[in-house]
């Protein structure tokens, strides 16, 4: 442990680190702008200098400079405040200090540490330098006059995204950074380079001249477009959710989150279902919440409760899941499901469903089978987190599924399962390496779920889990990559069908021939909805999407930004989400919807207040009592042995950009999917 | 003055074969075989006892730099390069002897390259130098040919290959990390140091890097003995070394002499003195583009070597002599090189990419006196901002002729400023 | 007006000058209160404070020695006419886009587009 000074201050610090860090440990700040934990040094900024002895008599880049024992650091001697009001100097003289008109401002690094370490005047009396924006898509908008040339874009494209597009070209003052050839960043993370911006060159095109940071209502919440539970920060004016920023947890997604959990929140302002409906005389009528509650509370009393049915969608809310739960129960409902999509997980050991490595823990692995999913696609941060491991070296990563480019390098055994079972008798190469791995890990997703045979893919990945020593001691290397945000929360709940009950296909085919009389579906989209037509339909959520259309009654929900909420993530840890903005129109909190159709039915369910739900919750499941933790799983018996149709795994996500119905109701989204295809960017492109 | 017995590079001026036969003739390749046999250890030793001060510009002991390579290779192979991206303004040294005398250098990088554990060298051309690249091609060629090269090279039993690259036209990729990462494929950005890379070089192993004069002089020095090689020269500066006279001189001439030889020695003797004789001098760039400027005053006196220019504020550089007569408008000649300072700036680090701008335009208002005396002290002060702060030497290197042309010619500025804002300067 | 009032002033008031709608102004003809006279205003209909307009405003509160009337009188075209305050009132001013004026009224940004069937 090397012994340093700093600033006459003595300090001992762990061998390896830089001396920013050291001083960042000493509680030094040290001004930066290139710099950044999570990539790569670059030490080109060069205002983070200090002096350091012994050493040569100029200031050092401390960010770049390893700390060695004995070393005397000053990081506020005259030297280096000289320095760093040159650098600054220097950094100004071509910026073009738009700060009025610039998006970043309020936030800015460069604006911050002019302040702190700049001088109030310019002695530069020449032209400043101007620099041709770029077009990088419709998320980010570019004014790279602003640029200073940071390098953080090109390095987070480089070594986090995994998508080498971002480069710089020219030298000196005529250094631009860019795509070098015209196009849209392909990067499911590219929003990311947004913060990563010390300046204003790279802003969110959605965003622009919207709002100010300082005007803005910051809520942290929890990210349910996809099932890793990224932690976010909702920014947010009055009604209006103005955008999503990361929010930092090393145990789930760093400082990043996807484009879609980022850009989708305009898709909060649309199609919003705002006041109850009831079909009468076949069209859909804007009613009282009284006689919306009353219509559908004496429906559901008339009929026969085996003849009633639940499917809660991928963004239900625990609260409500329990909610409904219950109020099933007390009708004696079996029907209930949380499985839209149909993937035959549930009901055995907890394990069975759970990214039980966790993500954190992806770090410690040294080998990755992957199969059925795209963890690209299906959850793009924990595919970063996987990048991440791969660049640390020693690691090797192969797919049974769709050979995709998952931005690192991964063996491609096959499609089906068929190529599973070949690696679990050892015919196949890879094998071997997992075998000699220390901690091997597999991912199974949807993808090779949500087929008819998923529970026999389920038991292959179970015997391979088993076979590869990847359940050993303190290391759970099974894995299953949850696409939805509220799957884990409903298992964990049991909103799984109950004794003679059927489930989602049931429920559907059930509907379909008059066996079930009455869907309640809970923010269910994603199911083949014309199979409703016949039945009587409950649609409570906050878009008017695939459900509503068949809906008979519909009760309108809060989003996810709208209420305080609770989720599971794939890896079985249970966070709660805050209300940023309160539901629209007449909308109300899901589960009090749930509560209020309770006391029609004269079921009362026994909560009144959100603490009551939560403390009902952890006598449901212990997880939810352990907010913001991972409980590790004992294994246990899932899957089901058979054979599996040799049928290829295909990703359920084929489009990224739209899965759910705030994504498929954001504009942004709907361009990014037409870019995406190829249909706009193309004419502005400079081949053409 | 250098006896003709003691030169080096005996065929600089290309009067005799530059392949094979004529090198060996002229001694190279002679006894390679025994003097690799006399191991690693003896002629690293031998080197440093040379005296060898690199000839690139830095002047860092030769033998010393090769000694920091591991001992023992961890696994990773080891590379020597070679730097021959020879861009400094003035200088063309390194061309002639590749031109000329290309297998000096050849045979320097499988001793060389034997000495710090290299089985492979790497050349990095400068892309300007295309007949260069080709006689040197030529010469790699011949020595595979005659088994000097390649496995067991000279029976020593040494493997070693060659490589030739060429560059593409940057000056910022003679700086050695920039042309590491240049010969990766990659844009020729300095690296930040450490690691240094002897640690981690080219593609992360273990590499130095040595201007073409230096590995071109080792089998010499290691067959006269670097006895021979210290008592030439003065103590820390030993040694011969190619002098390029450029300029207002009646015979401009790449010669080889003695270190710390008299500037004006050298001038009269071998480029046939200055345009107008001595009176006629105004100033010298003693060192390449890079090194600030000397007014006739110090160069009167003043020893060419590393540390006498060094006592008078300037530098030995690539020993690149630029004489300037009294014709020459000085500020405009600064101004040029700060134009070249500022196209040649990689744009990596802040204080280099905005400051050689800067510096270049405010040294173009100077030329014409379009300025105000207190931008002279703006303009310095700028010059100390960048000077020490960026990644590599280049910002240094566009702070210092600036520095030296404020030190020395102040008067010359601040007149053309008065003389355009309509002072008195006129009667001065 | 109270009876108290209106004896007093009976008593006590000497008339000043009418505004046009009508307010009576009074000078308290015996003691002073405070150092200075008594000025009082008998309003016509409902009291309001905010009736009496700006040229008897400035003399009931001792800002000048006289009413403002002859300057009022040469009123320039610009000038509105006074008004009582009329928060509160049917007649109170609203935004457009309020639900007395139709409920008409522009998109703001924290709108957001409402589902509707078909």
């Amino acid at each position: 442990m090397p012994k340093l000074t700093i600033d006459g201050e003595e300090i001992e610090v762990e061998a390896g680190l830089t001396v920013l860090q050291a001083c960042e440990l000493a509680g030094k700040e040290i001004p930066r702008f290139c710099y950044h934990e999570r990539l790569s040094v670059a030490g080109n900024c060069r205002m983070c200098l200090v002096e350091v002895a012994p050493g040569p008599p100029k200031p050092a880049a401390s960010c770049a400079l390893p700390v060695s024992d004995g070393m005397t650091i000053k990081t506020d001697s005259e030297m280096v405040k000289k320095a760093r009001r040159g650098v600054m100097e220097f950094l100004l003289i071509n910026h073009p200090l738009d700060c009025p008109i610039c998006d970043q401002g309020g936030e800015c690094d460069l604006q911050d540490q002019a302040m702190g370490y700049g001088t109030d005047r310019s002695r530069f009396l020449e032209n400043k330098r101007a620099v041709e924006d770029k077009n990088l898509g419709p998320l980010i908008k570019t004014i790279m006059t602003r640029c200073i040339h940071c390098t953080r874009c090109i390095r987070f494209a480089t070594e986090i995204a995994g998508v080498p597009e971002m480069g710089a070209t020219g030298r000196g003052e005529h250094m631009e950074v860019g795509t070098y050839v015209e196009k849209a960043l392909t990067s499911e993370l590219s929003g990311n380079m947004i913060d990563l911006c010390p300046v204003g060159a790279l802003t969110s095109k959605p965003y622009a001249f919207t709002a100010r940071s300082w005007e803005l209502k910051k809520t942290e919440s929890v990210d349910v477009l996809d099932a890793v539970g990224a932690n976010i920060r909702v920014d947010a004016r009055g009604p209006e959710v103005m955008r999503v920023l990361p929010r930092n947890n090393d145990d789930v997604n760093e400082e990043w989150i996807s484009d879609k959990s980022r850009f989708a929140c305009d898709g909060l302002k649309r199609q919003r279902l705002d006041k109850p409906y009831l079909r009468k005389n076949g069209k859909l009528q804007p009613v009282e919440w009284n006689e919306a509650l009353a219509a559908v509370g004496a429906k559901l009393s008339k009929t026969d409760s085996k003849k009633i049915a639940a499917i809660a969608g991928d963004m239900a809310d625990c609260e409500s899941m329990l909610a409904l739960r219950d109020l099933m129960a007390s009708l004696g409902v079996p029907n209930l499901d949380c499985r839209q999509d149909g993937a035959k997980i549930g009901g055995g050991a907890r394990s069975g469903y759970l990214f039980n490595t966790s993500i954190a823990g992806i770090d410690d692995a040294d080998a990755l089978l992957i199969v059925g999913a795209n963890p690209r696609l299906e959850a793009p941060v924990l595919n970063a987190r996987i990048r991440k491991r791969y660049l640390m070296g020693g690691f090797k990563a192969a797919v049974i599924g769709e050979n995709v480019d998952l931005t690192y390098p991964a063996a491609h055994l096959g499609a089906g399962p068929d190529s599973l079972s070949r690696l679990i008798s050892g015919e196949d190469p890879f094998a071997e390496v997992l075998k000699k791995a220390e901690r091997p890990m597999l991912i199974v997703g949807m993808g090779a779920l949500t087929r008819n045979d998923g529970a026999a893919v389920l038991g292959l990945a179970r015997k391979a889990a088993e076979t590869f020593g990847m359940i050993d001691g303190d290391w759970n290397g099974f894995n299953v990559l949850h696409t939805a945000a509220s799957r884990v929360g409903g298992l964990d709940l049991g909103f799984l069908p109950g004794e003679g009950g059927r489930d989602t296909a049931g429920i559907l085919s059930g509907a379909d021939s008059g066996d079930i009389e009455v869907v309640y579906l809970l923010g269910a989209d994603e199911i083949d909805t014309s199979k409703l037509d016949k039945a009587f339909v409950v649609y409570q959520g906050h878009h008017g999407d695939a459900g509503a259309h068949v809906a008979d009654a519909i009760f309108p929900g809060a989003a996810y930004t709208e209420k305080s909420a609770t989720y599971v993530n794939t890896e079985g840890r249970a966070q709660h989400g805050a209300l940023a903005v309160f539901p629209p129109g007449e909308a109300k909190e899901d589960w009090a919807i749930l509560r209020a159709l309770s006391a029609v039915l004269n079921k009362v369910l026994p909560f009144d207040t959100l603490a009551q739900v939560r403390s009902k919750l952890a006598e449901a499941h212990p997880v939810f009592a352990h907010i913001d933790s991972v409980i590790a799983e004992p294994w246990g018996d899932f899957g089901a042995d058979g054979a599996a149709d040799p049928a290829p795994f295909k990703s359920p996500i084929d489009n990224f950009y739209m899965t759910d119905p705030i994504s498929r109701a954001s504009k942004t989204m709907a361009e990014c999917t037409a870019v995406a295809r190829g249909e706009v960017l193309e004419q502005t492109g400079t081949d053409g | 003055m250098l006896q003709d017995q003691d030169r080096i590079f005996t065929n600089i001026y290309g009067f005799h074969d530059p392949g094979l036969a004529g090198a060996r003739s002229r001694g190279d390749w002679d006894g390679t075989r025994d003097l690799i046999a006399k191991g690693r250890d003896w002629i690293i030793e031998e080197m440093k006892n040379s005296g060898l001060r690199g000839r690139g510009g830095a002047g860092f002991g030769t033998g010393l730099k090769w000694s920091f390579m591991p001992k023992e290779s961890d696994g990773r192979p080891h590379y020597l390069v070679v730097n021959a991206d020879e861009g400094e303004p003035g200088t063309c040294k390194d061309r002639e002897i590749m031109r000329h005398d290309p297998h000096k250098l050849v045979e320097g990088c499988l001793i060389a390259g034997f000495a710090m554990g290299a089985h492979a060298a790497y050349i990095y051309v400068r892309g300007e130098f295309y007949r260069e690249t080709e006689a040197l091609q030529r010469a790699i060629d011949e020595a595979y040919e005659a088994k000097l090269l390649g496995v067991d090279a000279c029976s020593s039993g040494w493997t070693m290959d060659v490589y030739v690259h060429r560059g593409m036209g940057a000056y910022i990729c003679g700086e050695e990390t920039a042309l590491i990462e240049s010969l990766e494929g990659k844009k020729g950005q300095p690296r930040l140091k450490p690691p240094f890379p002897a640690n981690a070089g080219l593609y992360g192993c273990p590499t130095t890097v040595n201007n073409v004069e230096s590995i071109a002089v080792a089998p010499t020095i290691l067959r006269r003995g670097a006895e021979w090689f210290a008592n030439l020269g003065k103590p820390n500066n030993t040694g011969t070394k190619l002098f390029n006279i450029s300029g207002h001189v009646e015979h401009p001439c790449t010669v080889e002499e003695e270190m710390s030889i008299p500037l004006k020695t050298l001038i009269e003797k071998h480029a046939g003195g200055v345009r107008g004789g001595w009176d006629n001098l105004l100033a010298i760039i003693p060192g390449g583009a890079s090194v600030p400027v000397l007014p006739k005053s110090i160069c009167d006196t003043v020893l060419m070597d590393f540390d006498s220019l060094r006592e008078v504020r300037s530098g030995l550089g690539t020993a690149a002599v630029m004489v300037m007569d009294k014709s020459t408008d000085i500020v405009a000649a600064i101004a040029r090189l700060s134009a070249f300072y500022k196209h040649e700036s990689c744009g990596q680090c802040t204080p280099c990419r905005e400051g050689t701008g800067w510096m270049s335009r405010v040294m173009s208002r100077m030329v014409t006196g379009d300025a105000t005396v207190e931008e002279i002290d703006i303009l310095e002060q700028v010059t100390r901002q960048v000077e020490g702060h960026t990644i590599c030497a280049l910002g240094d290197a566009a702070a210092w002729p600036i520095q030296g042309l404020i030190r020395h010619f102040r008067g010359e500025i601040e007149d053309r400023i008065k003389r355009k804002s309509g002072g008195g300067a006129r009667a001065a | 007006m109270s009876l108290g009032t209106f004896i007093y002033t009976l008593v006590n008031g000497d008339l000043v000058g009418t505004d046009e709608f009508g307010n009576r102004y009074y000078r308290g003809r015996g003691r002073k209160l405070n150092g200075r006279e008594r000025r009082w205003v008998v309003y016509r209909g409902k009291v309001e404070a905010s009736k009496v307009p700006p040229e008897w405003h400035a003399w009931l509160h001792h800002t000048v020695d006289d009413p403002l009337t002859e300057k009022a009188a040469k009123a320039r075209a610009w000038q509105m006419e006074h008004q009582p305050n009329l928060t509160g009132s049917p007649e109170a001013y609203r935004p457009a886009g309020h639900e007395y004026k139709g409920g008409q009224r522009k998109r703001a940004t924290g709108d957001y587009e409402a589902w509707s069937p078909e």
